[in-house]
């Protein structure tokens, strides 16, 4: 029986919790601004631990890849050209 | 043109798992941009009502949220490890695997609806019932946080039935040697699934917390 590698979804998963324990434990604590930031930044952590470790977005050839980054791109045309629009107007 | 028909039949089958792989990346790339639109209405209202949004996520159930992204969270790592289990063929481990993910992914939405329950029952529902009016935006916030978690739960439900079929058909034959494709894509789904409510933890629960 050929064997199972079981180390990296262990760590990844150990990783996972601790990110959600520090998410969950930051949000509790006054600071300001920093709270949002933090939240997203550990949000973006967290994903790329998924979208590298789980889903193998960089083993999977350069098509996926570029699938990969194209949704991301247009995400971001999406937020940009459009947060302007509505920031331009006072909002 | 080559004709894909003369390529010997490992070939055959690695163009078919590439191919179905590569279809799976750019269906979630649409998803990605569903969901980001719904993203994006909440960034511009959370602008516009600060306050609101804040005192209105104070009425969400942090410990109920937090779990449930635990839950979530170990469900991909039984997703990833079941990938990897059909992959060298080791067909009863993997049924064992989609099962335990399936039932992860029934126990976030127990709780969840469990949560919906509770909301509904302290009028945070939306509507001429809505009592928390004393902030401009917290029926906003509610909404958003309706449309998004429903559609999210809606997608973890397809993510279940269909996970749930996997396990059915591996444990009924030889299905794992002959399409491994299928279950790598169940598994991409999952994930991607997950990762949108990785986003919607912090947005809906974590607001003002402090």
């Amino acid at each position: 029986m050929k064997s199972l590698d079981l180390r990296t979804p262990a760590w990844t998963w150990i990783a996972l919790m601790i990110l959600l324990a520090l998410t969950a434990g930051s949000a509790l604590l006054p600071l300001g601004m920093f709270n949002a930031i933090s939240n997203f930044a550990i949000a973006v952590v967290k994903s790329s631990l998924v979208l590298v470790f789980f889903m193998h977005v960089l083993r999977g050839g350069a098509v996926i890849r570029l699938v990969a980054a194209a949704g991301i791109l247009w995400l971001a045309f999406l937020f940009a050209l459009s947060l302007v629009d509505f920031l331009a107007r006072g909002y | 043109m080559s004709d894909t028909t003369t390529l010997p039949a490992p070939a055959q089958r690695e163009l078919r798992r590439t191919t179905m792989e590569f279809g799976m990346w750019v269906f979630l790339t649409t998803e990605t941009l569903f969901f980001g639109v719904l993203f994006f209405a909440y960034l511009i209202m959370r602008l516009r009502y600060a306050d609101g949004f804040a005192a209105a996520s104070r009425h969400t159930n942090m410990l109920l949220g937090t779990l449930n992204t635990a839950v979530l969270l170990t469900s991909s790592v039984t997703m990833a490890i079941a990938v990897d289990a059909a992959k060298i063929g080791r067909a009863r481990l993997c049924a064992m695997l989609l099962s335990s993910t399936a039932v992860l992914g029934i126990v976030f939405l127990a709780i969840k609806g469990y949560e919906y329950h509770a909301e509904y029952v302290q009028h945070l529902f939306p509507g001429n019932g809505f009592e928390a009016v004393s902030v401009a935006g917290m029926q906003t916030f509610f909404w958003l946080y309706f449309v998004m978690t429903g559609f999210h739960a809606l997608h973890l439900l397809i993510g279940v039935a269909l996970v749930a079929l996997m396990a059915a058909r591996v444990r009924s034959g030889a299905f794992v040697a002959q399409s491994p494709a299928s279950i790598d894509n169940a598994g991409l789904y999952w994930h991607f699934v997950d990762i949108v409510w990785i986003f919607m933890y912090p947005a809906l629960y974590l607001v003002a917390r402090s």
